[in-house]
């Protein structure tokens, strides 16, 4: 059985990423439904659990940018920004700002011991609460990422394998040991709060 | 063999500094970059280092006399080939001043002309680090302000002798035109054929408007009831500034309102948390912001007129000057490329900056290059005023102090905070209708920050 899988990224800052650097901007949103993305390179059969997903007729897309495969649900927010590449600028200095800019944003609204994990995770309590990607051509840089505001692990572990690729933290632990969400942290998040947040941050942060 | 090192143009515009104190004496050697007198420039006090090494035979001019560019500092000796020419000083040593190790005066000798050994000068700067003047320096050159310079010259050095060219003098002899009393734009202070082909045209074009302003004398009897200052380099830059400018550019300026809560609200959010790590936010910081995005949107904001050769240049680059209240008057520092910093990165350049200039610290270069200006008067008091453009840029923005007022909105009257803006723009090449339109994209920025992060 093989998945079939969309290479027609079409979610909504497919047009950011489109417009490239034409474009400057920030958005958070909200998945409409279920679904799996995949990395640009990931490979479906070491990431997912194919029969399920068939069963369940869970769309899977390809994404531009880097990393393992995800699942996003509508109890998630992502947030997508592009900005102009700084050639200069080393990624994991990237990572660092934009995941810096999320957990202020958060901090903002009382979350507490919440922090950058990994590569470019958040997590709190040690853990993960959002994984971020970031593509990067030699005019822009692309970055997003997907916070679990509410959503369980049940569908994690139905849909996604034990990934190929584990930051330190991680330590082998099960999906389910291993993510959690805010809700799950006792924080009830107002995504417009959180993205009014999120912006003023990062309008005093970026350039 | 002898080297004659004259006060260097170490900024266009800047043609004469103060002599506040010498580093040397006759007599001792020095290295290349070693200061050797310390001077007041138009805009900050910084040392002049010595382009070569060698042993210093003679320093031209007292602590407190003003010098010109091409003038001589120092004589000294050096170490190398020999140039077999003749070169003109301005301020060669007399002989008992010589022999007293005591500098001589430049009024005293400012007649006289020796021989010496000619070495080629390069381009120096001060501190070091001075870049050569270019056409963004922060004293522009164009013919109102230096004209006024040059007569003032001409009567201070009766006996002034120009450097120019043999095809030079000939054409300013041919021309009916007294070479000494032409502005030279070349190395040192040369006068080349262009000058004198202007120094032509003006004298064709007839006696313009006396533009400076007549002696006040003191009456005897008010003496006691009057102070007599002198003016400093820089009040004499920014008067030669503001003249320059009014006289160069028509100005037209716009007044806009702009209700700025959401601003207010932000700035007053991020202040404290910024102030712990030790950045002070203010509201410049937004504004500096929000004008370098807006101009990236209105070239014609941020241009420059070349009436010399016809054209418009305009910059791809976005350097805004903010006008800083200093105990000496006002300076200009400049924030390059403003459109590419942070908000917060701007907040520590204008602290950095404005520190700099109040403690005359400053360096020229970052009194440079500006390519738009704002000037916040709000901030001590005033809602409007008409700001006068910071040429040869083409417009400056004035901003005025945050009031709160009713204002209606969603049909409702509730308490507002609005900010008066002020913009003068050079109406030669800036149009109403550009004013305007760049007006209106930068109140709607300042109105809502957020909407920064789509531009």
């Amino acid at each position: 059985m093989s998945i079939k899988i969309s290479e027609d990224y079409n979610l909504p800052d497919s047009e950011m990423l489109r417009s490239g650097n034409s474009y400057k901007g920030l958005m958070v949103w909200v998945p409409e439904n279920l679904m799996v993305v995949v990395g640009k390179g990931s490979d479906p059969e070491e990431e997912l659990l194919a029969e399920n997903i068939l069963l369940d007729r869970i769309p899977v897309i390809r994404r531009g940018t880097g990393g393992c495969a995800v699942v996003l649900s509508p109890e998630m927010a992502v947030v997508s920004l592009i900005l102009e590449n700084d050639p200069d600028k080393k990624q994991n200095e990237y990572f660092r700002q934009f995941v810096g800019v999320i957990t202020n944003a958060f901090k903002k609204m009382g979350v507490e011991n919440i922090e950058m994990k990994g590569i470019s995770d958040i997590a709190i309590n040690g853990l993960k609460v959002a994984g971020s990607s970031i593509f990067r051509s030699k005019d822009y840089v692309f970055f997003h990422s997907i916070i679990n505001i509410a959503g369980n692990t049940r569908a994690m572990e139905r849909y996604l394998k034990f990934p190929p690729r584990q930051p330190d933290y991680r330590l082998n632990r099960s999906h389910r040991d291993f993510v959690t969400s805010l809700k799950e942290q006792g924080y009830e998040i107002d995504i417009h709060e959180f993205e009014e947040n999120l912006k003023s941050e990062w309008l005093l942060h970026f350039r | 063999m002898l080297y004659v090192f004259k006060f260097p143009d170490i900024g266009e515009g800047i043609h004469e500094g103060k002599i506040l104190k010498w580093h040397v004496k006759k007599g001792q050697e020095v290295m290349e970059g070693d200061p050797v007198v310390n001077v007041e420039t138009d805009k900050v006090v910084t040392d002049i280092p010595i382009p070569k090494d060698g042993v210093i035979k003679n320093t031209y001019g007292k602590e407190g006399e003003v010098i010109n560019v091409g003038d001589a500092l120092v004589e000294m000796e050096v170490e190398g080939e020999e140039a077999e020419e003749e070169a003109e000083v301005k301020a060669p040593p007399k002989e008992g001043r010589e022999a007293e190790g005591e500098p001589a005066s430049r009024t005293e000798v400012a007649k006289a002309k020796t021989k010496t050994k000619k070495i080629e000068e390069k381009g120096f700067g001060v501190v070091g680090q001075i870049e050569e003047a270019d056409t963004d320096a922060f004293l522009p050159a164009t013919g109102e302000g230096m004209e006024a310079q040059a007569a003032v010259a001409a009567e201070k050095e009766p006996g002034r002798k120009a450097l120019a060219t043999p095809v030079a003098r000939k054409m300013a002899m041919d021309l009916g035109i007294d070479i000494n009393t032409v502005r030279g734009t070349g190395p040192a202070g040369r006068v080349m054929k262009e000058d004198i082909k202007k120094a032509f045209d003006e004298k064709q074009a007839g006696p313009k408007v006396a533009r400076k302003p007549g002696k006040i004398e003191i009456p005897a009897e008010a003496e006691d009831m009057v102070e007599v200052e002198e003016l400093t380099q820089i009040r004499k830059t920014i008067i030669n500034r503001m003249v320059q400018s009014k006289f160069t550019a028509p100005h037209a300026t716009a007044f806009e309102e702009v209700e700025v809560s959401r601003l207010v609200e932000l700035r007053k959010e991020k202040k404290e948390e910024l102030a712990e790590q030790g950045v002070k936010l203010s509201y410049m910081p937004f504004i500096i912001k929000a004008v370098s995005l807006a101009l990236r949107r209105h070239k014609s904001l941020n241009c420059k007129l070349d009436m010399e050769n016809n054209r418009v240049i305009y910059q791809k680059f976005y350097n805004i000057g903010f006008a800083t209240d200093t105990p000496e008057g006002l300076m200009v520092p400049v924030i390059k490329n403003a459109d590419r910093k942070s908000i917060i990165e701007i907040a520590e350049s204008i602290k950095d900056l404005s520190d700099r200039a109040r403690e005359r610290k400053i360096q020229l270069d970052e009194l440079k290059g500006g390519t738009f200006s704002i000037t916040n008067y709000g901030s001590i008091a005033g809602t409007y005023g008409v700001p006068v453009i910071n040429y040869p840029e083409v417009a400056i923005l004035g901003v005025g102090r945050i009031v709160q007022r009713p204002v209606v909105k969603g049909g409702e009257i509730v308490p507002g905070n609005v900010l008066p803006l002020s913009m003068s723009f050079d109406h030669r090449i800036v149009d109403g209708a550009d004013a305007a339109r760049f007006i209106k994209d930068l109140m709607a920025m300042l109105a809502d920050p957020l909407t920064m992060l789509m531009m």
